[in-house]
């Protein structure tokens, strides 16, 4: 596994993220999870996904592209392998976490 | 010469049916006994009926057939996406004429319920009247909301997109310039196919617009629209970004659960407008998103869980929105989903500027000024669609010049 990737969302995948589903439109959270997140986990051991840039990110968009991170490694190896950053928008990063943790519980609970 | 003719005439069912009878003549001619003297006479009858008949046939293929512009037009525009099961009735009836009242305000209760009545009386002439033509006379118009317009707008790109080939929608120009370049700002006389009327070359210009709509989930439409106002009005830009997610969302929402693909029900499937305006004499900025699918709270009735079945007959349609615009709703048994239309008040709650947020559906109305307590309101008539307006107030002092 490579130690490290820094990902620039805004620049290497749209500044113009979409909705949830691939189905909903282009630049979708799911389109995001099988192309970038995904492969991204398998290859790397810390990842930084960096925001900053982009011009708004929904909460569908932030569930499907991070939120599958909790479902898939859970909460607490998330924390110590992702980084997400947005200088711009600190309520897309909180977002995006808090929708890690719920993932994380309802896999757990399952 | 028979063989030419039978090579142009269509292979449809009257020419099948035709043919069969034709084929049954001859069957007939050729177990009736023979008479030897009278032979020549029945085969040149049998000939020249056979000759007539084709003639009609191809006459029918050519001018008579009704689905063949509802083919060619259908092929040809793919804009929207109807639903096939879905059909509206054969015209019978000659012109119906709809006369459009002096004011289209969307203000009061009142006159939101008249939007509501002539908007569905639109829609029952043009899909289930059976007329040829429909005129809208708008000669007297002389105050239209744009909240009012976009609706209009969508109810007739809809009765278009059903009536290609049966019936023909049309319209009279308003008198009044402001109506005219309002309209015609919104696509309102492309969606009928006519062209735009003349405009003076000045006059009282008010209301800036600008209007997008499509069936995807897409951010780029968003930036553009939002784009086309900064250089009138300068929102802050974490307003803006709140804007954005707010209609991000409304759009995921729409493509998910506003149309029912099942539904027999002459949708314009995960069609949606989106339009920004901003009025020089109310010194105001306002971006309304607009749906034609069920509505909010008969998609949360329908898919309501358990523990709110009970509530369903005492909740009106307005406590419903207030109740999934404020807080968490999801019809799935998730925590991560049901967190988009709490995000619709954000930026009303986050602006730097005065603002309110109004969200029209079914027969409830929820309304959220900044600083005081939301409202609500029950509506006689069930709204066409839903539709969710942002209005910010702009600062008295800012100078808003339209020759953008």
């Amino acid at each position: 596994m490579k130690p490290f990737i820094l990902f620039n969302v805004p620049k290497e995948f749209s500044r113009f993220c979409g909705g949830r589903k691939k189905d909903h439109g282009p630049y979708s959270g799911q389109e995001f999870w099988e192309t970038v997140t995904r492969p991204l986990l398998a290859e790397f051991e810390s990842i930084v996904f960096e925001l900053t840039g982009g011009t708004a990110y929904s909460s569908g968009f932030l569930d499907e592209a991070f939120g599958e991170i909790g479902r898939v490694i859970g909460l607490r190896e998330a924390k110590r392998r992702i980084k997400i950053l947005a200088e711009d928008d600190a309520l897309a990063v909180a977002t995006a976490w808090e929708r890690i943790k719920e993932a994380s519980e309802e896999a757990h609970a399952q | 010469m028979l063989r030419q003719s039978r090579a142009t005439i269509p292979r449809d069912g009257a020419y099948r049916w035709a043919r069969s009878i034709v084929s049954a003549i001859l069957f007939a001619d050729a177990l009736m006994p023979k008479r030897k003297k009278s032979s020549g006479r029945r085969t040149r009858w049998i000939n020249l009926s056979r000759a007539r008949e084709a003639h009609r046939l191809s006459r029918l293929g050519r001018t008579y057939d009704p689905e063949r512009l509802y083919r060619k037009l259908r092929g040809r525009k793919k804009r929207f996406q109807t639903n096939p099961k879905f059909r509206i009735a054969r015209p019978r009836n000659g012109t119906f004429r709809i006369k459009l009242p002096e004011k289209l305000n969307f203000q009061t209760a009142e006159d939101v319920q008249q939007v509501f009545m002539l908007v569905e009386h639109l829609r029952e002439v043009a899909l289930r009247g059976g007329y040829r033509r429909i005129v809208l006379e708008q000669d007297d118009v002389v105050e239209l909301a744009p909240e009012v317009a976009i609706i209009l707008l969508a109810e007739l790109q809809r009765c278009a997109a059903y009536c290609i080939g049966r019936t023909a929608i049309g319209g009279t120009y308003p008198r009044d310039s402001r109506v005219a370049e309002l309209l015609t700002n919104l696509g309102f006389y492309d969606a009928i196919g006519v062209p735009a009327p003349a405009l003076p070359q000045s006059y009282d210009r008010r209301v800036f617009i600008k209007v997008e709509s499509g069936h995807q989930t897409n951010s780029e439409t968003i930036d553009v629209l939002l784009g086309q106002f900064e250089q009138l009005i300068h929102l802050p830009i974490a307003d803006k970004r709140n804007l954005h997610v707010a209609i991000l969302e409304c759009m995921d929402n729409v493509r998910e659960h506003a149309y029912i693909v099942s539904s027999d029900t002459p949708h314009l499937y995960r069609e949606w407008w989106l339009v920004g305006f901003v009025d020089t004499t109310t010194k105001t900025a306002s971006f309304i998103f607009y749906d034609q699918g069920l509505g909010i709270v008969r998609t949360v009735r329908e898919h309501a869980k358990k523990r709110f079945a009970r509530r369903l007959p005492l909740w009106t349609d307005a406590r419903w929105i207030g109740r999934v615009v404020t807080k968490k709703y999801s019809r799935h048994d998730s925590k991560r989903r049901g967190h988009g239309l709490p995000k619709l008040q954000q930026f009303i709650k986050d602006a730097e500027l005065d603002g309110s947020m109004r969200v029209l559906a079914n027969r409830g109305e929820y309304i959220q000024i900044s600083g005081k307590p939301s409202e609500t309101r029950i509506h006689k008539v069930s709204a066409p669609g839903t539709m969710i307006s942002w209005s910010l107030s702009l600062p008295p002092d800012i100078q808003l010049s339209l020759d953008l």
